[in-house]
């Protein structure tokens, strides 16, 4: 059986959640407030592992293997006695019998141990307040759908991420053009000249992030970037407590290709921006060495919000640490050409009717 | 005393006849004035009858005078006078236009006032000009004056055809505006609803040192001269406005003088 963890309150033994207003661990039972750092002192044992914690876990994640083939995984829920079934890439989650936050220790461990998380800045209120928001100002939005959908389920979930550091050299060639004309007799002349530029340049890239879980879409993900790194810590699984986490299933190996694409066009970018002064810039040949050592894993706050309407269901995503909210609504055509009409009217009549008015003066 | 009475009554007769007559004259002065005898009694009265049929149909007066001399006056002046003094010009603003041909200096002068001005631009007088000299060099009066009433007639009704609003082409370009704008405002609410979209780049996590440029290379290769003759605006609109003056009458005309 892999190992459970439930922090629990180091002075009344309640269980532990983590609180991202607060940015403590808060017990949801005395109302005791540690950090992370504090409970590390008092629990000492629950997160200083000695190499020989690495080699137990390994070999536990050898021995549930074949377990992992079949996608389930099982524990023991450490306050209630419950069984919690999780799958393969559960890092983090709660009891379904007594609610209680738990963390599989085993899917945080060995090669799977992130080295940073970016703790939960925003909660739970502020994502439905973020939905409920999210809805305003939506010409084409069916009226109902603000009312009627339901929120389905809400969870606070701490996404896996590959974080590429890269280093970019790159060299690009532009044919650039700049005209004059004067008149002389009764000809116009209109001179071109044309400019063979060059720019070459290196550029850093810090942290690019590549979302390490398949259950995530990447899309999604990409869609509530950025993040601020400057608010990571240090792996802690305290930090986990009271959300849920996956490990990543995604190889690095994998993700490699979509940053190199991403890193590539914003420093062909950044050379084009530098070419100025010309009346036109055609770019011409482009070349973009990158290096990059072995991504960064760290654990970025995600809060997913799942609703449904009319049989349909929608999913949005709030980044946990910047409140930047995206998700795609449904379309009410009857709507859409209601406001098409009306617009082709009003503007149609305007402009109709200042042409009679002018040309009638 | 029979014959006093007699040469009374005539004398009456004659003096009452010839008020009548003075009073239709102001009334109606004549358009076509003849004073240089280039014209017969039955071309006379052939172009008076078209004038009043043309200058009926547009509601102003179109006036021919045909003089040998302009009296130490300019022929602008003179035209302008002519038309002022003898009461031509219909509506409250006076509305014709006299065309003057003095035989004297070889003038042609055309005179506008009121709806004439509007009518008759610059351009579309220097045109009339030009359509007349041949006429005139060859001393064909009649047919000047003749093409002089059917380019009145022609022009006003021209003019007054583009000055008609197009309804319908301003319907159809309002139909197009609305469309246009339509589908840009329709596809821009519709954005609203998309926030889902992959990021191409990764301008977000440029370190703070940004770009550093290693070769910054702007090279001149070749340049090109290419010619091109300036052409002339074209002329055969006759667009334009139309320059007044006052008369010494305190009116205001518009017209021009050449020679032919």
């Amino acid at each position: 059986m892999d190992e459970l963890i439930e922090y629990k309150c180091a002075k009344c033994g309640g269980t532990l959640v983590f609180d991202s207003n607060l940015q403590k661990l808060r017990c949801e039972f005395c109302g005791s407030l540690f950090t992370a750092e504090e409970l590390k002192a008092l629990q000492n044992e629950l997160f200083e592992k000695t190499p020989e914690d690495y080699k137990r876990t390994e070999t536990e994640n050898i021995f549930w293997s074949e377990q992992e083939a079949q996608g389930i995984f099982s524990y023991i829920c450490e306050s209630c006695g419950g069984e919690i079934i999780g799958d393969a890439t559960t890092a983090a989650t709660s009891c379904p019998f007594c609610g209680n936050p738990v963390v599989m220790k085993g899917n945080l461990s060995g090669e799977l141990r992130p080295q940073f998380v970016l703790p939960f800045k925003l909660d739970k209120a502020a994502a439905k307040k973020a939905l409920k928001e999210h809805f305003k100002n939506k010409k084409l939005l069916p009226k109902v759908f603000s009312s009627e959908n339901h929120l389905d389920e809400i969870k606070g979930v701490y996404v896996p991420y590959w974080l590429y550091d890269v280093d970019s050299d790159a060299s690009s060639t532009f044919k650039c053009t700049n005209s004059s004309s004067w008149i002389s007799g009764d000809y116009r002349y209109t001179e071109t000249k044309t400019y063979n530029v060059a720019r070459a340049g290196n550029m850093q890239f810090i942290g690019i992030p590549a979302d390490g879980s398949k259950k995530m879409d990447d899309t999604l993900m990409e869609s509530i970037e950025p993040y601020d790194y400057s608010a990571f810590e240090k792996f802690n699984a305290a930090y986990l407590a009271g959300f849920l986490a996956d490990k990543y299933d995604v190889p690095k190996e994998d993700c490699a290709e979509r940053i190199e694409s991403r890193a590539k066009r914003s420093a062909v970018d950044a050379l084009r921006r530098t070419v100025s002064g010309y009346a036109s810039v055609t770019p011409q040949d482009s070349t973009v060495n990158l290096k990059y050592d072995e991504p960064k894993y760290g654990l970025l706050p995600v809060w997913l919000l799942h609703t449904s309407w009319n049989g349909e269901h929608y999913l949005f995503a709030m980044n946990g640490q910047t409140g930047k909210f995206v998700g795609d609504l449904p379309i009410d055509k009857k709507r859409y050409w209601m406001y098409f009409v009306r617009n082709l009217l009003i503007v149609g009549g305007i402009v109709a009717g200042a042409l009679s008015l002018i040309m009638s003066l | 005393m029979k014959r006093y009475l007699f040469i009374a009554f005539a004398a009456v007769l004659l003096i009452s006849s010839l008020l009548a007559t003075c009073v239709s004259a102001s009334d109606h002065p004549a358009l076509v004035v003849d004073e240089s005898g280039k014209l017969t009694d039955e071309q006379e009265r052939v172009l008076e009858a078209k004038l009043k049929e043309v200058g009926d149909k547009y509601d102003l007066d179109i006036v021919i005078l045909i003089n040998d001399s302009t009296g130490g006056k300019t022929p602008t002046e003179f035209a302008d006078d002519y038309y002022d003094e003898n009461g031509y010009g219909r509506n409250a603003g006076y509305d014709g236009i006299l065309l003057l041909i003095s035989l004297e200096n070889r003038d042609i002068t055309t005179s506008t006032c009121g709806k004439g001005i509007e009518y008759f631009n610059d351009s579309e007088l220097e045109y009339i000009e030009g359509l007349l000299i041949p006429y005139l060099a060859s001393e064909d009066y009649y047919g000047a004056f003749t093409a002089f009433a059917n380019e009145c007639d022609r022009h006003i009704e021209s003019y007054l055809e583009s000055q008609k609003p197009k309804y319908g082409l301003y319907a159809v370009i309002g139909i197009i505006a609305g469309l246009i704008f339509a589908a840009i405002k329709g596809s821009s609410y519709k954005s609203e609803l998309v926030s889902v979209y992959a990021k191409g780049d990764a301008d977000d996590y440029i370190a703070p040192s940004g770009l550093e440029l290693s070769v910054k290379d702007d090279i001149f290769a070749f340049s090109n001269v290419a010619k091109t003759i300036i052409t002339s605006s074209s002329s055969s609109s006759r667009g334009g406005g139309s320059s007044t003056h006052v008369s010494s009458s305190g009116r205001t005309h518009g017209g021009r003088s050449g020679h032919f």
